[in-house]
């Protein structure tokens, strides 16, 4: 291998350059090299050089360890100096003859050292050059490097920035490919929904019609001699009816309050009447069993609200029929009281307490899921859909309320049942009952032939005649007909869905017509709850009536839309008549005579009883008392008689009263005295029953219900 | 299968390339990579990321500020480097294995593999003005074939470790001994692990000597870097006479003040790759 980097060459160019200058500068001294490998320089002097001399010298300055000295030898003056950096040592003599002057060696050392400083400096110079040329070259390098990176960098943020905005893109379409479906399922899930109510409503309609034919003629079935074991299979055929009536009715509520259909009635109504009538009706379930019904009344419950007593009822109804099925002996309570009212506004609050099994403390809130019981037991011993509950909080949530439940197993529980109501405008106007409807006339239309069976069969009972077309298109006809025989109608009876023509419709074309009898008193008829009341109103009729009404309500309302024409000629738009109304003026029509001496008795007893919705009429003493009722006995439908009085005492009173003509009104004492024998002393006076004071609106009521109830 | 591909699968069993490796050297060759790719990829290796960072730290790079994250250091030194730095890592692993061979030491040819890679680099730099990133890659990786034959076939291995004198003659016992030689090897590793075309033709091209031979290829540059570590004793096997393509001597000798002034250069440089290389 070629030792491509030794220094041989340099040197030997060196020292050449070397002697050169030594030449040029010491011109009286002549100078040689000998190298360490013995070569002789300048090549020119080798042959006139004494080798002798020379390796004499080399010797001599090996033994001199080095440094430099001046010999004398018989040729002249000779001076050694060595170079170890070159390798090689330096001999002079003086070539001119003469005196050498003494600073000779001081001289060479100097003219070498400048000689080998300025190589030094140009190897330095030249070096540094290259390095300059070489670190040049590599800052191109570095920045063609930081050119790529900051490409690469530019790149990668190109190729970010791309893919971002490809990302964004594909968010945004892939949004709004999801919104359109999104959309598109709503659609169809809103309009599966209508689907599924319309399905429902027209079902359970078309269901209830037959179920009335079922529980309709069973009633009529019930009315005739039976068998015991004819009249138990008819009442259970009944009892069938109407729960599968009930559970029709539960599902229709759930399907209309869950597709946002289901809208509240704003009507007057007595919360009163609403509770006991809920009592009456939860009595028959719990007969056999060692159970009292209790019914409260707050003392400032208005006689009159405003809002949608079907659902009120349904609500209370459907509670206590909870309280009534898991509650084997005890009691069952139902209290309403106004827990906040204002000007326009009152909230009342239902409780419904019972001594029941309860329910378990994590199941208070589930109890209100759809489908859902506090047990899967439940279901299988008590029955039920588990529906109940929930439409009650949602009805109540539509009444701007809650249901709630207050329990602890096995320590019965209180269902609470908040609903905000308008008060009414109603004003308690006196209203006398009519009488009998015997001899009257009635048209009933209906495309339900059993329908017509069962109304025409209720009315024959009140003697009155009936017609009954099963096709409504024929109704004009018939009208006009009986009006030309001279034996118009008195009163016409028009279910409200019917295939041709709704019932509003004929209504309408009624009361549109040329006939005498355009103003003949109608009666809606329906098995459709939701809502009719002011299309009723509008479309002509009187009054509606739900299906099934009870026989006592149905005769009641077509009693009071026959009744005084005053109203309808004096009015255009005369309240509508519904059951409620008719069962309210049955309450409201009552007249009370108050035998009272102490005026303050006197008005909190009034004040009570007008709240309750009753007719007072107040006498300061039993004399007084005597008078107002023997000048018009007919005014009034009961005495609540005060026994001390001055001028004359309660009893005395009563005797005087009992020994007239009219002595069958009800006579009930009122007094302080809660002592023994009182009731005997009382009932010997000839008075009916008797309340001790502070008088209390539900014994009021209880009382007036069981007497006048008795007198009617 | 060839016998470098046998030697070559055989030892990829014992030592299998980290997964992080593959997957940089893919992404290095990947146009649509970007840095975050880069970062991602090393980041799930954190002890791989301490040494990257001490090794991006060293006087070698010569930050002026310490760089505390891979985000960072690639935004310094860019990818290519931390390729590198990353390969580098992985192979030393290799090279510290404990295994003896006669007349070879492993330690020796990785102090061989760094010079030659350090003076590579400098070379492309400073005389060629050409970036020499893959001058660094290229010297570290061009003999590993040896370890792999040392690795299949230590025997033999040792064989000719004892009876090689020059570069020249020791691809031909190679293929004597083995029928394959550590250019040939490195050349298929190197394409087996996604290295770039010259780096691969270089390693293949490092001990061929040709009259054609350019002086500013890779495999010139390694060829010139291996005979000027020579001089300073860092060879392959203890004394051999390294050869070199004659078109690459002439470019010394025509340049001798430029390779003399780096070389006075190269030992500071090697010192400053101290902590890259051990």
């Amino acid at each position: 291998m070629i030792d491509l980097f030794s220094n041989t060459e340099s040197t030997h160019a060196r020292i050449e350059e070397l002697l050169h200058f030594l030449n040029e500068r010491l011109p009286s001294f002549q100078a040689l090299a000998k190298m360490h490998s013995g070569e002789v320089l300048p090549a020119t002097a080798s042959g006139s050089v004494d080798k002798e001399s020379l390796n004499n010298l080399t010797s001599q300055l090996e033994k001199q360890s080095g440094s430099s000295f001046a010999v004398s030898t018989c040729k002249g003056m000779y001076w050694a100096f060595p170079v170890p950096r070159l390798k090689a040592d330096l001999f002079f003599s003086h070539t001119t003859r003469g005196i050498v002057p003494a600073e000779t060696p001081t001289l060479i050392s100097l003219a070498v050292s400048g000689c080998l400083t300025q190589q030094d400096a140009a190897r330095y110079k030249k070096k540094l050059s290259i390095q300059k040329q070489q670190f040049n070259r590599q800052l191109q390098v570095l920045e063609q490097k930081y050119q790529a990176m900051q490409e690469e960098t530019q790149r990668g943020y190109r190729l970010i920035h791309e893919h971002q905005e490809h990302y964004s893109k594909t968010l945004q379409s892939e949004i709004k490919k999801q919104t359109g479906e999104l959309r598109a399922s709503k659609a169809a899930a809103e309009a599966a929904n209508v689907a599924k109510s319309q399905f429902l409503a027209s079902m359970s309609h078309e269901i209830r019609t037959p179920m009335n034919g079922i529980i309709g003629f069973t009633e009529m079935l019930l009315t005739t001699s039976l068998d015991d074991e004819q009249r138990d299979s008819a009442l259970t055929i009944k009892r069938s009816g109407e729960s599968l009536l009930g559970l029709i009715n539960d599902i229709l509520d759930f399907s209309k309050i869950e597709a946002g259909q289901m809208t509240l009635e704003e009507i007057d109504f007595d919360p009163e009447i609403t509770a006991h009538d809920v009592c009456d009706l939860i009595r028959p379930r719990i007969s056999g069993k060692p159970i009292e019904v209790l019914c409260r009344i707050g003392e400032t419950l208005p006689a009159n609200l405003k809002g949608d007593p079907g659902k009120f009822r349904q609500v209370l109804v459907n509670l206590l029929g909870n309280a009534a099925k898991f509650t084997e002996i005890g009691e069952l309570e139902l209290s309403i009281e106004v827990q906040e009212e204002t000007d326009n506004e009152i909230t009342v609050l239902s409780k419904i307490r019972d001594t029941g099994i309860g329910i378990p403390q994590d199941k208070l809130d589930t109890i209100f899921t759809a489908f859902k019981q506090a047990d899967g037991s439940t279901t299988r011993k008590f029955g039920g859909t588990g529906l109940g509950l929930s439409i009650c909080r949602k009805i109540a949530r539509l009444m701007q309320g809650h249901v709630w439940v207050e329990s602890a197993e096995g320590g019965g529980s209180t269902f609470h049942f908040l609903a905000r109501m308008k008060k009414s405008a109603l004003m308690q106007k006196q209203r006398p009952l009519p009488e009998d409807l015997r001899g009257l006339r009635a048209l009933v239309v209906d495309d339900n032939r059993a329908n017509n069976e069962i109304i025409k069969n209720l009315l024959q009972h009140a003697e009155m005649s009936v017609v009954t077309l099963d096709d409504e298109t024929a109704t004009m006809e018939t009208l006009a007909a009986a009006e030309k025989a001279g034996a118009p109608f008195d009163v016409a009876i028009i279910d409200l869905v019917m295939p041709h023509l709704s019932g509003y419709e004929l209504a309408k074309r009624i009361r549109r017509s040329g006939l005498k009898q355009a103003n003949l008193p109608l009666l809606a008829y329906t098995s459709c709850t939701e809502k009719v009341a002011q299309r009723c109103n509008k479309a002509g009729f009187n009054a509606f009536l739900a299906k099934p009404a009870r026989r006592q309500i149905f005769l009641r309302t077509i009693a009071k839309i026959l009744g005084p024409s005053e109203q309808k000629a004096g009015t255009l738009n005369p309240p509508l008549v519904t059951q409620y109304s008719v069962r309210e003026e049955i309450k409201q029509s009552v007249r009370i005579l108050l035998a009272e001496d102490n005026l303050v008795n006197q008005k909190l007893a009034t004040m009570m009883l007008t709240k309750a919705g009753y007719m007072v009429t107040v006498a300061a003493n039993g004399k007084e008392a005597v008078d107002l009722f023997t000048k018009t006995p007919e005014g009034y439908d009961t005495i609540l008689m005060d026994i001390q009085m001055p001028i004359m005492d309660g009893y005395e009173a009563t005797r005087i009263i009992r020994s007239s003509a009219l002595a069958d009104i009800p006579i009930i004492a009122m007094t302080a005295n809660a002592m023994k024998g009182d009731r005997e002393l009382c009932l010997e006076a000839g008075m009916n029953d008797y309340i001790t004071k502070p008088i209390k609106r539900t014994i009021v009521f209880e009382v007036l219900e069981k007497w006048l109830h008795i007198k009617s | 299968m060839t016998t470098a591909r046998r030697f070559l699968d055989t030892f990829s069993d014992i030592h299998p390339l980290p997964g992080v490796v593959m997957t940089v050297n893919k992404l290095i060759n990947d146009s649509e990579s970007t840095m975050k790719d880069f970062e991602d990829v090393i980041k799930v290796d954190q002890v791989l990321v301490t040494r990257l960072l001490r090794l991006v730290n060293s006087p070698f790079y010569g930050l002026t500020q310490t760089v505390d994250s891979i985000s960072r250091a690639v935004a310094f030194l860019g990818m290519k480097n931390l390729h590198n730095l990353v390969v580098i890592d992985a192979l030393q692993t290799v090279f510290v294995a404990p295994h003896q061979t006669k007349g070879f030491s492993k330690k020796k040819l990785w102090h061989h593999s760094a010079a030659v890679s350090i003076c590579s680099k400098m070379v492309a730099e400073r005389i060629f003005a050409v970036n020499g990133d893959d001058a660094l890659l290229c010297g570290i990786l061009h003999d590993f074939g040896l370890l792999i034959e040392e690795q299949i076939q230590p025997d033999d291995f040792e064989n000719i470790c004892s009876t090689c004198s020059s570069t020249g003659s020791l691809v031909a016992l190679e293929n004597e001994a083995f029928g394959t030689n550590h250019c040939e090897l490195g050349y298929i590793l190197s394409h087996d692990w996604n290295m770039s075309a010259s780096i691969q033709e270089a390693i293949h091209d490092h001990h061929r000597l040709s009259d054609d031979m350019k002086p500013e290829s890779l495999a010139g540059i390694i060829q010139i870097s291996e005979y000027i570590t020579g001089q300073f004793q860092h060879t392959t096997l203890p004394d051999i006479k390294v050869d070199i393509s004659a078109p690459l001597f002439q470019h010394l000798q025509d340049n001798i003040e430029e390779y003399k002034v780096l070389i006075e250069d190269l030992p500071e440089e090697m010192q400053k790759a101290n902590a890259i290389y051990g």
